[in-house]
């Protein structure tokens, strides 16, 4: 293979930790923005949310076009977040399945020299 | 909230205090998605934790993330302090506001005092004497003049109180401008914004599976495919086709040998390879084979491989060798065979055997050695000689060369075998080779592949004959 590659299993550990540290933060971010699948915010922020005119947003805001603006920029940012938050799930998994990978091939290895081994050994058949 | 009954209406309508809370939401969102970049810098500023063409694709995507991350903080800052500025500016029309409607209802109360002021009641009465009627005249235009300014006070607090809303709703839609102009950083305003880098990013992302599994093939070489695990026993001789091997007369991989045409797919081919080998069972050319071990060689025994290549599967275990080849198979999977060699024995003997012209097969013959008469059975299937000879080439100066197919088309071992030989033997150290018994086990060898080539049999009992330089 072209190119080839150079794996630290620790730092691939380490790698998955930040994302998932950076994740939880998104994630709590997205909560604070009235989040997806946590249910309304105390305060009155999660009506803001909904990208239909309310008269609750209204009476938060105290202006109609304002709580349009509003409800719009938080459904973007709910629309961001949760993407960015997907992905970083993502990204941690198909990190995490990588490492398995290579702990499977390092077992690999080991198993198949082992094999051989005990064959060059006068042990059993291989 | 706050009851506007005097005024008739709320001129500055809002929760304020909801309002501010709200604001600081978005300054604790800014916060975190602050932190979250912050978080992700640190990638960018971690070298070394994982190398290779996937890494750097992956990392580039990831090092973009805190760009856009710093996006999300700008535009969420941004919507913080439009917000917090509509609640200041909320709150101080409110605080207006509410003086308003406390004025209205001054205002209200003295008009409806003026209305009820008796002397009020003195128009149209009749007086009789100019002293009375200039007197109640006085009262009565004090009344009205009172009332008359109450009234006053309210159309004027009235249309201040209009004025109010009309200050709140033109700093209202300047938030909303304000907001606006931070919500055009958001995905769903402007694609080619951070939503068009989002959804990069998530393309970006979708691709690192391929990478990665791209890299995993890489360990594949490594056995990310489990294959490690599966060579061994439990392989059989049928199938194992012949993974690996190179033209005889070009010396270019053949068509069946994917693997080692291509980076990644050289290593499954290797890994095939490596069960043939562990098939030896197969043969139990692997038993003779153990005795080829001895030769030592080890990993040559492997070579045995290309046996394989004329269909049988001790060509097979060839084929273990090529597995650590793959390395080698920078070029040729072949060269993995080599590799292999090293993790049993030491390497520079595969090196020989991947410059072997009729490829892999030739090599596990070559090395074989006295066994590889086996190879007289691979002679079944056309290996080339010359391939040999280089294989032990690589053990010693001495073996160069010695091992060929004569231009009678038999197996030929010169004397500069047998000093191949003798460099196995330096090998192993405790490798102790017996001609005679080389001879046998070569013999016992072709047996073996006579069992699986079929017809092989008088065939090898040529090439044994012209392999005992004895």
């Amino acid at each position: 293979m072209s190119g080839g590659y150079q794996v630290d299993p620790a730092a691939i550990d380490g790698l998955v930790q930040i994302l998932d540290d950076a994740a939880s933060l998104v994630r709590e971010a997205n909560s604070e923005l009235g989040g997806f699948g946590g249910g309304d915010v105390p305060g009155g922020l999660a009506m803001v949310i909904d990208e239909h005119a309310s008269d609750e947003r209204i009476d938060l805001l105290g202006n109609e076009t304002l709580a349009g603006t509003a409800a719009e920029f938080a459904s973007s940012w709910r629309y961001g977040l949760d993407k960015l938050d997907d992905e970083a799930n993502e990204v941690i998994e198909r990190l995490r399945e990588t490492r398995r990978t290579y702990d499977d091939v390092e077992e690999g290895e080991g198993n198949v020299f082992s094999h051989i081994g005990q064959a060059l050994d006068g042990g059993g058949s291989w | 909230m706050t009851d506007f009954p005097a005024l008739g209406f709320d001129p500055a309508p809002g929760d304020a205090a909801g309002v501010k809370e709200l604001a600081e939401r978005y300054r604790r969102i800014s916060t975190k998605l602050g932190s979250a970049a912050d978080t992700l810098d640190t990638v960018a500023s971690r070298t070394g934790l994982w190398s290779g063409d996937a890494a750097d694709a992956f990392l580039g995507n990831v090092n973009r993330l805190p760009e856009y991350l710093g996006t999300a903080v700008e535009s969420t800052s941004s919507a913080s302090s439009a917000l917090g500025g509509w609640a200041t500016t909320l709150r101080e029309l409110q605080r207006r506001a509410e003086e308003l409607e406390l004025r209205a209802r001054q205002a209200a109360a003295e008009a409806a005092a003026a209305r009820d002021d008796p002397a009020l009641d003195l128009a149209g009465q009749e007086f009789f004497d100019p002293g009375s009627l200039g007197a109640a005249q006085q009262l009565l235009d004090a009344a009205q003049a009172r009332l008359g300014a109450a009234v006053d006070e309210l159309e004027a607090i009235q249309e201040a109180a209009h004025r109010l809303k009309d200050q709140h709703t033109e700093a209202a839609e300047n938030a909303a401008d304000e907001l606006g102009q931070a919500g055009d950083l958001a995905p769903e305003h402007e694609r080619g914004g951070l939503g068009g880098v989002i959804d990069d990013v998530g393309g970006a992302l979708d691709s690192l599976p391929d990478l990665v599994s791209g890299t995993s093939g890489a360990a594949g070489a490594s056995g990310p495919n489990g294959s490690w695990g599966l060579t061994g026993p439990e392989f059989t001789g049928e199938t194992g086709g012949p993974a690996f091997g190179t033209d005889r007369h070009s010396g270019q991989p053949t068509e069946n040998d994917p693997g080692f045409e291509l980076g990644l797919g050289g290593i499954e081919g290797e890994y095939n390879v490596a069960e043939a080998s562990a098939s030896g069972e197969t043969n139990v050319g692997g038993v003779d084979l153990a005795g080829s071990a001895e030769a030592s060689l080890g990993m040559q025994g492997t070579a045995t491989a290309s046996i394989t290549e004329d269909g049988l599967e001790v060509g097979a275990e060839g084929s273990i060798g090529a597995r650590a080849s793959v390395e080698g198979s920078a070029d040729y999977g072949i060269l993995g065979a080599n590799a292999q060699g090293e993790a049993f024995a030491g390497a520079e003997a595969s090196a020989g055997l991947t410059a072997g012209a009729d490829g892999l097969e030739a090599k596990a013959e070559a090395f074989a050695g006295g066994r590889a008469e086996g190879s007289a059975g691979a002679d079944v299937g056309g290996v080339g000689a010359g391939v040999s000879g280089e294989a032990w080439a690589g053990v010693g100066a001495e073996a160069s060369a010695t091992f060929g197919r004569g231009e009678d088309g038999k197996w030929h071992i010169g004397g500069e075998f047998g000093a191949a030989l003798g460099v196995g033997g330096e090998f192993g150290g405790e490798i102790t080779i017996d001609p005679g018994e080389v001879i046998d086990t070569a013999g016992q060898a072709a047996d073996a592949v006579t069992d699986f080539a079929g017809g092989a049999r008088d065939r090898v009992g040529d090439v044994v004959g012209s392999l005992n330089p004895f």
